[in-house]
């Protein structure tokens, strides 16, 4: 990764430099300087990595050529088993029961879906759709940065934990001249030099950083460590609010639960990506694929709700997968990969309890090659409604180059 | 400290041992051009550094002399041709379990699943499969060789947790892969081809010709997964400008291509009732109807040769050895070699070891190492030993599990079927760095013992027995830090670190050492290779 000195980057330095390397105030101060406007959005953008199958997730369980394409897949109300359950919002369409706490949030109009994203260009092959999204550019691989690395340079802000990645490694959405918190625990976020008597932390700690200073690529990305580091030791993260309980199990639950303490420590976090792999690219037997990750994905969303209460106004949560799966199920009770698929959000000041984006039909003339879903949302048209209208970004044409964007109605 | 103690017994069939075209003059020339200011005696112990981070896990304490005593070409050549490591092959008597026979272990799944025993087979395989490649990584003399089945299995990467014919297989599969890591690249796509892993992992043993019930339903057929991904991440890659008809002909062709389980039996099998026979064509291969199984050897043929896959192979090594953004020139002369000796692994790397660009990228701060790279190095510089707790006979390595697991590259659990990214720079994160820091700490904190109270149990450290075998003194700070210097980092340790290591306050001798090294394997210098 090639990385400039940047306005981050820079008032970072100067910070440490003037408080002397890890001691003295909190560089949290330095936000006073740069503090973003009042009421300005938290985006928490949920990557759902291998493909998942929006018409199992959104069902259009009313269709008949729905059912007639998925006969052993197919989702349907009251069924006795509850992993092909739908509960319906209308006559077409309904939610997977695995994902039953997601109802009450797109009834009380805080949650609501977009069921046909995507855009022709991206691909079936997991790896060129999901770089294409997350560039912002699609059929353009040569893109060295991502949509979010670009947005951020709008964003107000000076610290690394401005922008957080809950993931293992920097997702290339975030990539760019920004520095960003890749981190899947923020509470491990410190060192461990020692035990007992012997503990010799804070030397470790001062000789570390002085072995980092410098302009390689290596002492930068020990600097962005320390600075991550004086940022969340001094902070205390809150622990869940109003009796919101999130499911324990690596993935989903640890990064909301974690996202909703940086967002009520008010540390000035404003992009928050969550990188979700797990079961999603179901060719096979999908049903209980989709039930263990879709039940984990509505308590997720439910428990975050409920924790940030009405900081919820201040948020807006955008998930999506890379494309959708074949509108007919193969041959072995899973689906193959597809284009179009459903994107979902949430927020206190979203216009929730809606589906949005015209419905492309199911009729074998109205799929994409006669197979897959298609897409009649460009999915960079939810990327500038967000930065838009919720992040305060004004220049979309340096973030989504080449686009220009139709108002999806999300916001 | 590596001895030149390796057997003339060849571990795999080879192509030969023809020099290194150039080796040295490229390194001149690379040197001439790009790093003037090198001292001349330097240059040598430069060298050798780079081939042992490239070509291997990093050196070990004494390997740099061992290299350069016996001259780079001829310690290339060694591991272009790997020979019988005895040394090596008697730490592996510690996994048992490696050595059963896919029809063994499927009848330990069998036992498991009938919980007649206390034994959880299937689990300790995995185990002892981990452990090994830990052990084979930080002790094994022919590094290269391990370098490469690593490589092979990320390329045709499958998911331990993905199904348990995988779980029950994945031993047989990467030693299919070890055999022929350093052979012909169609041998490899071969073996992969007709493994139960891969047919598991990729849900070809689903895909069968399509099937109806009375009513008209389709019971079975066709599933893309397998076809797909045989094109665009074994073969000819995702540019080569197929199309999905073809993917869906590939998937066709090889339906029937599956999985045969029973008692006293686990391998693959081609099953004629699943199959497709019908003619067709794929990305340009004419394949005649009824061909049967034959059909699908046919299209690995036409793959395994196909300009596209020398290509696309090509790119990945030199992504691999030399830079996160291969310089295109190289992978086409790589291709070309690809092409001239049928995907042989052995010559493709000579192309890129006798490469200016291979060699220049010794002057540079090195390629960001992957979790694994990074933990097998630290263990190689700390000259640790891997092996059963004192009055144990069971090699556990389960902390080292762990700690890759935390650094988010658990051993053989790589989901999607890209495997790994080995793009240095995306593993450069703040979460990555605090994991690798801590690492670095807790691993100077394993006393020589390396008994269950130890942060890594089975993990035998001495540094300062390692500092008093080479004169150097355990509580001088700058000598610790100058012979890892010159051990470790070729000589290319920042100012700012050898002046840090001498901040570190009186302590005793043993002490000190061991933080001396936790600091250096901590810091910046250790994170590339």
């Amino acid at each position: 990764m090639t990385w400039d000195p940047s306005r981050r980057v820079f008032l970072k330095g100067a910070g440490l430099a003037a408080l002397g390397v890890g001691m003295g105030p909190s560089p949290l101060m330095m936000r006073a300087a740069e503090a973003a406007p009042a009421g300005a959005g938290v985006l928490v953008h949920i990557f759902i990595r291998g493909g998942f199958d929006g018409l199992n997730f959104l069902s259009p369980y009313g269709d008949p050529e729905y059912q007639n394409a998925r006969p052993g897949i197919a989702l349907r109300p009251n069924d006795t088993d509850v992993q092909r359950r739908v509960l319906p919002i209308d006559s077409y369409f309904g939610i997977n029961a695995s994902l039953a706490p997601l109802e009450n949030l797109y009834r009380a109009g805080l949650f609501g879906f977009v069921p046909a994203v995507g855009n022709l260009k991206l691909t079936r092959s997991h790896f060129d759709a999901q770089d294409y999204i997350e560039q912002g550019t699609p059929g353009v691989k040569t893109t060295p940065d991502g949509w979010i690395g670009r947005a951020i340079k709008q964003i107000p802000g000076a610290l690394v934990t401005d922008q957080v990645a809950f993931s293992s490694q920097r997702p290339r959405s975030f990539f760019g001249t920004e520095p960003v918190l890749v981190a899947s625990n923020l509470t491990s976020f410190n060192l461990r030099a020692g035990t007992g008597s012997r503990i010799w932390r804070t030397d470790a700690d001062r000789i570390l950083r002085s072995m980092y200073q410098g302009s390689s690529d290596m002492q930068r990305a020990g600097q962005e460590t320390f600075a991550a580091m004086d940022v969340l030791l001094r902070q205390a993260l809150p622990a869940p609010s109003n009796g919101a309980v999130y499911p324990a199990a690596s993935g989903i639950g640890p990064s909301l639960r974690q996202a909703a303490q940086l967002i009520k420590a008010g540390i000035g976090t404003r992009t928050i990506f969550v990188n979700l792999g797990g079961r999603f690219d179901t060719h096979a037997n999908q049903l209980n694929s989709n039930a263990l990750d879709y039940i984990p994905i509505g308590q997720a969303l439910a428990a975050f709700a409920q924790d940030l209460g009405s900081q919820l106004d201040d948020v807006f949560v955008l998930g999506l997968t890379e494309f959708g799966r074949t509108f007919t199920q193969n041959g072995s009770f899973g689906t193959d990969h597809g284009a179009g698929s459903v994107a979902f959000y949430m927020g206190g000041r979203a216009r929730g309890g809606r589906i949005l984006g015209r419905w492309p039909g199911l009729a074998k003339a109205q799929l994409n090659e006669q197979r897959d879903l298609m897409p009649t949302t460009d999915f960079r048209d939810l990327f500038a409604e967000v930065l838009q209208k919720h992040m305060g970004v004004g220049d979309l044409g340096s973030v989504l180059p080449g686009h220009t964007p139709t108002a999806v109605g999300m916001l | 400290m590596a001895t030149d103690t390796l057997s003339a017994e060849r571990i795999s069939p080879h192509g030969g041992a023809a020099a290194v075209a150039g080796t040295l003059a490229a390194l001149a020339s690379a040197a001439e051009v790009l790093a003037q200011d090198i001292p001349a005696g330097d240059l040598g112990r430069r060298a050798a550094v780079h081939v042992l981070n490239r070509l291997g896990f990093g050196p070990r304490p004494g390997d740099v002399e061992h290299v350069m005593s016996m001259g780079l070409d001829r310690y290339i050549l060694q591991q272009l041709d790997p020979r019988v490591d005895a040394d090596l092959e008697q730490r592996l008597e510690a996994f048992p379990a490696l050595g059963w026979t896919l029809p063994q272990s499927w009848d330990y799944y069998i036992s498991d699943q009938r919980q007649d025993t206390n034994t959880n087979y299937i689990g300790d395989l995995n185990n002892q499969q981990r452990s090994a490649q830990i052990v084979r990584a930080v002790h094994s003399k022919n590094q290269l060789h391990e370098v490469m089945t690593w490589f092979w299995f990320n390329h045709f990467n499958v998911n331990i947790a993905d199904d348990q014919r995988v779980r029950t297989s994945i031993h047989d599969y990467e030693a299919q892969l070890r055999q022929h890591a350093l052979g012909k690249f169609p041998d490899l796509l071969n073996a992969t081809a007709h493994h139960p892993a891969m047919m598991a992992y990729l849900d070809n043993y689903l895909s069968t010709i399509s099937r109806y019930d009375r009513t008209g339903r389709l019971t079975s057929g066709l599933n893309e997964n397998y076809g797909r991904e045989l094109l665009e991440l074994h073969t000819v890659g995702v540019d080569a400008g197929y199309s999905q008809d073809d993917v869906y002909e590939a998937a066709r062709v090889l339906t029937g291509w599956g999985i045969a389980t029973g008692v006293g039996r686990f391998q693959f099998q081609f099953t004629a009732n699943n199959h497709d026979p019908q003619a067709t064509s794929v990305f340009g291969l004419t394949i005649g109807g009824g061909m049967m199984q034959d059909s699908g050897e046919q299209l690995l043929k036409f793959l395994g040769e196909h300009p596209k896959t020398a290509e696309f192979i090509s790119f990945k090594l030199v992504r691999h050895f030399v830079s996160d953004t291969p310089p295109a020139e190289l992978v086409t002369r790589t291709a070309k070699t690809y092409m001239d000796t049928g995907g042989d692994v052995s010559a493709m790397l000579k192309t890129i070891i006798s490469s200016r660009e291979f060699w220049a990228e010794a002057f540079g701060p090195g390629k960001y190492k992957n979790p694994f790279q990074y933990v097998a190095s630290s263990l190689r510089a700390v000259g640790a030993e891997i092996r059963p707790v004192d009055g144990t006979t069971r090699n556990d390595t389960r902390a080292i599990q762990g700690a890759l697991t935390t650094m988010g590259q658990g051993q053989y659990t790589c989901i999607p079927p890209t495997g790994w990214s080995d793009k240095g720079a995306e593993w450069m994160d703040p979460s990555s760095q605090i994991n690798r820091m801590n690492f670095a700490l807790d691993l100077v904190s394993n006393t020589t013992n390396g008994s269950a109270t130890q942060p890594f149990q089975g993990v035998f450290v001495d540094i300062p027995a390692l500092l008093r075998d080479n004169d150097v003194s355990p509580g001088d700070p700058a000598a610790i830090a100058a012979f890892f210097n010159k051990e470790i980092f070729g000589n290319k340790l920042f100012p700012a670190t050898l002046a840090g290591v001498q901040t570190l306050p009186a302590a005793g001798a043993v002490t000190v050492a061991n933080r001396v090294v936790g600091l250096l394997l901590a810091g910046p210098e250790a994170q590339g290779r």
